[in-house]
């Protein structure tokens, strides 16, 4: 069990979402991610650069089925999932009453 | 205080919403590793059939190797048909990544839809060499039509037991653990 780690970066509900649906499968093409939280390109995009520059999650463009278009994946690095852990055993406190 | 606590805990409530939904979608089609069974099996009978057929025979003058390699061919041919048809099924049915329109399941990445196209190749392979192993070491003359039904009901059924443990083994990969 992760020791628990309060994290402001992951704290915003949209990007606490991006890392919880990708600790639980990824790595993830952008399209599926922006529909199952049924956000815009626009506000998908700028999460998942806050994530990538803080290293929690890494961006990868591979070419689509018809090799016409490039499809973008995101995938939670290592230090993303430590944080990620971290983050939701805090929260487990904060509902716990222990902090 | 109290405001941070229902916050939290909504924050919580939606992860795991988030998380139901997906799983939702990250789950194969409750038929699919019965479905790859009974294919085997059904491979597996056509195996049987073929090589008894042709077995102790003399077509066209050819030995019984070149018979039992035309055999062999037959039910490549017939193994490659299957899968066009899974395929063609997949494909109606929205599963992976090769989906008329939008996928209904989550589309893998291209090392995980290559590391399960191996296992299933390898999978349906090893049925079919170990049944013509042991057509060979049965000897085609003792391999009556006896032979037939429990071995590619075995072979059928160890193939969708694989196969779901499989599939299980991947979605439980996929779980995110309860950190408490």
């Amino acid at each position: 069990m992760r020791e628990p780690q309060f994290d402001e970066v992951i704290h915003a509900p949209i990007r606490l979402r991006i890392c919880g649906l990708l600790a639980t499968y990824s790595p993830m093409r952008f399209d599926v991610l922006r529909d199952t939280l049924q956000i815009s390109d626009a506000s998908c995009s700028k999460h998942l650069k806050t994530l990538a520059d803080h290293s929690y999650v890494s961006l990868s463009k591979k070419p689509g089925a018809d090799k016409g278009y490039k499809i973008t994946w995101v995938a939670l690095t290592e230090q993303g999932r430590r944080a990620f852990d971290e983050h939701v055993a805090a929260l487990r406190r904060i509902v716990a009453g222990e902090i | 205080m109290d405001e941070h606590i229902q916050t939290s805990q909504h924050m919580l409530d939606t992860l795991s919403s988030d998380h139901a939904r997906l799983m939702a979608r990250t789950r194969m089609p409750r038929f699919y590793a019965v479905g790859i069974g009974i294919l085997a099996g059904v491979l597996d009978v056509m195996w049987w059939v073929i090589g008894t057929a042709f077995a102790g025979g003399s077509l066209f003058g050819l030995h019984t190797t070149a018979l039992l390699i035309i055999a062999l061919i037959i039910n490549t041919v017939c193994l490659l048909g299957s899968a066009a048809i899974i395929l063609a099924v997949r494909r109606i049915r929205g599963v992976g990544f090769w989906s008329l329109d939008r996928t209904q399941y989550v589309p893998r990445s291209a090392r995980q839809r290559l590391l399960h196209g191996i296992v299933v190749s390898a999978l349906l392979l090893a049925i079919m060499l170990g049944s013509a192993a042991l057509c060979l070491l049965l000897g085609f003359r003792l391999a009556s039509f006896l032979w037939i039904p429990p071995v590619a009901i075995i072979a059928g059924a160890l193939t969708a037991v694989v196969q779901q443990a499989g599939i299980t083994l991947s979605e439980r990969q996929t779980v995110m653990e309860d950190p408490s």
